[in-house]
């Protein structure tokens, strides 16, 4: 268990320094685009294509964060109105689900990432099409590997009785 | 078999689940039970990189959590005070306008309450404004402006839709100007009535929050005429706007520290774009499946039956999607219900720009609905009212958004006339 709380403490670290330096080129490079455009008449020719492929990132690593501050979108009609012992046994429940979808989705994108591998189309200047897609398996694996923590850090709290749920901010 | 997997999704669903994992079992059930390769699903989340306006949506709701964090808010009520503070009931239209403004760029996602809420609670209070009517009032603001550009909600619609942005943003000025005006408009009688005090305009007051907030003021000004004169694209705009915002935010008013504050608003920004980005992923492998299976034609054919004329069209819609934006937030109702009602509207006749007004609308007058809307809820806890105080003290203001609601579903023109005025083609 203490092994899992460290892996994800430095996952999460990293993911959070990730994006600060994908969100800061992001702007750089986006705001360099439309200044050389305006001024020489040409962009970087890769740079649009770059850009699209790090908000790809960013979504994953965004996605990443949210789900270990439990801040993924859902409907929250019924729980609102019920009590917190039953709210935590269904997050568990909830959780276990996710995490299982999440595995799937890993899955898919392993093939798919396999398909993109085999084919090694170029993307520009020779890298190819397959290290920007990298972060769609890593994700979704990172992001099952999370809903699993909760799984397991509510179960050790179900068993301690202690029924309290972190806030989620909306 | 499938049917029982389905009730079991769906019950997952109402306790709460993540909803990008209920849209993406939903895609993996069906195309497995197709027996096709799963990685169907994730060449069309690929797909997204193929879409030049997603920059938009990072760059634009990072801008918003600046201008949150920072105390353009303050500014800006101050600003809107010293212009139309001295009209009867003049508080709440600022109170009106500021959330308007706020909420088109943060995206309205019940931010609005909970960062200007605090602020202008205490003020109209203050100024003898009743308690109940200062509670319906700012329960309502903290949706009003999802019409206005830059909204999140206007480029995702567009994304979804694939419908071009520019043409969405000018469509949405004078639907959201209308449910302003509406607004003040009762406004300005509560302030007659209840005989609340005028606070008297002065040319002293109105300087000192122009000099103030000089370097905000021009933000709305360049992004409008921007967009709309075609000098640049929505994803320029993005970009532009965040920068500016950044060098006004960190580097003039000091607003923000470039070391402290400025990585913690990134990584705060990017979670809900994460969060929406999941979905649309997950959302984009689905209406591939219902694409597929021809699940809007099919959809047409059963309403068409029983729905002849496009005026009771129009009415199921309103109230199905007033039922939408109650229950699901407002990114996920775009992304899920969007792609399935799109088509169906076309064989009615109806202009997906304007099918995209009355969604909008709708999801943003959903969000007051009575029992479970959103805004009903962050202002119950912001305030500590009951849900009921709150349902009660919103009422007359949902009735007079629905009355808006009606004339913007019915005349169309009110959508479409700026974009044959302005002519702005593909």
């Amino acid at each position: 268990m203490f092994f899992l709380k460290s892996l994800d403490k430095s996952i999460s670290i990293l993911t959070k320094w990730m994006i600060v330096l994908i969100m800061s080129l992001m702007i750089v490079l986006s705001f360099l685009q439309i200044l050389m455009r305006n001024f020489y008449g040409t962009g970087i020719e890769w740079g649009d294509t770059f850009l699209r492929h790090l908000v790809l990132w960013i979504g994953l690593l965004g996605a990443v964060v949210a789900t270990s501050e439990n801040r993924h979108i859902s409907v929250e009609v019924i729980t609102k109105f019920i009590s917190q012992k039953v709210k935590k046994l269904l997050s568990i429940v909830v959780s276990i689900f996710a995490a299982f979808i999440c595995i799937v989705l890993f899955y898919a994108s392993y093939n798919f990432l396999q398909l993109e591998i085999e084919t090694a189309e170029i993307l520009f200047l020779n890298i190819p099409r397959w290290y920007f897609i990298l972060v769609i398996p890593i994700g979704y694996l990172i992001i099952a590997f999370r809903f699993i923590l909760i799984v397991i850090n509510r179960t050790i709290e179900v068993v301690n009785k202690n029924w309290s749920i972190p806030e989620t901010h909306q | 078999m499938t049917l029982l997997i389905i009730l079991v999704i769906i019950f997952l669903f109402l306790i709460g689940a993540p909803l990008f994992t209920i849209i993406a079992s939903f895609a993996i059930l069906g195309f497995t039970n197709l027996e096709i390769d799963l990685a169907v699903i994730i060449v069309e989340l690929y797909r997204l990189a193929s879409q030049p306006v997603l920059l938009a949506i990072p760059l634009f709701t990072l801008s918003g959590y600046l201008l949150a964090e920072s105390k353009a808010p303050k500014r800006l009520v101050n600003l809107t005070q010293a212009i139309i503070g001295w009209l009867p009931g003049g508080l709440a239209i600022v109170v009106l306008i500021t959330c308007a403004v706020f909420t088109a760029f943060t995206g309205g996602s019940g931010i609005t309450i909970v960062a200007l809420g605090g602020l202008l609670h205490p003020i109209l209070i203050s100024e003898k404004y009743k308690e109940k009517f200062t509670l319906g009032l700012i329960t309502t603001s903290g949706s009003l402006g999802l019409l206005f550009p830059p909204s999140l909600p206007l480029i995702l619609y567009g994304i979804v839709s694939e419908v071009s942005i520019d043409k969405l943003f000018i469509a949405g000025l004078l639907p959201g100007f209308l449910l302003i005006l509406a607004l003040s408009i009762y406004s300005i009688r509560e302030g007659i009535v209840e005989k609340v005090d005028k606070i008297p305009f002065s040319f002293k007051n109105l300087n000192n929050a122009i000099k103030d907030s000089i370097w905000e003021i021009p933000l709305p000004i360049i992004i409008i005429s921007g967009i709309y004169n075609g000098w640049f694209t929505p994803t320029e705009a993005a970009s532009i706007t965040v920068v500016y915002v950044f060098i006004v935010e960190v580097f003039i008013y000091k607003d923000l520290k470039l070391t402290t504050d400025i990585p913690k608003i990134m990584v705060e920004s990017v979670v809900l774009v994460g969060a929406i980005f999941m979905i649309l992923a997950s959302a984009m492998g689905l209406t591939s499946y219902f694409i597929d299976q021809e699940v809007p034609q099919k959809l047409f054919e059963v309403i068409s039956q029983l729905i002849t004329s496009k005026i009771l069209f129009l009415v199921i819609l309103n109230i199905f999607l007033l039922i939408v934006g109650m229950m699901m937030d407002i990114f996920s109702a775009i992304i899920v219900v969007v792609p399935l009602i799109i088509p169906v509207a076309k064989l009615y006749g109806i202009d997906p720009v304007h099918l995209g007004i009355i969604f909008l609308t709708n999801l943003e007058i959903g969000y007051l609905t009575p029992p479970v809307g959103l805004n009903l809820f962050i202002s119950s806890f912001r305030f500590k009212k009951s849900i009921a105080n709150i349902t009660i003290a919103v009422l007359p203001f949902i009735i007079t958004l629905l009355i808006s609601l009606l004339v913007i579903t019915y005349v169309p023109q009110l959508s479409l006339f700026l974009l044959d005025y302005i002519g702005v083609q593909n």
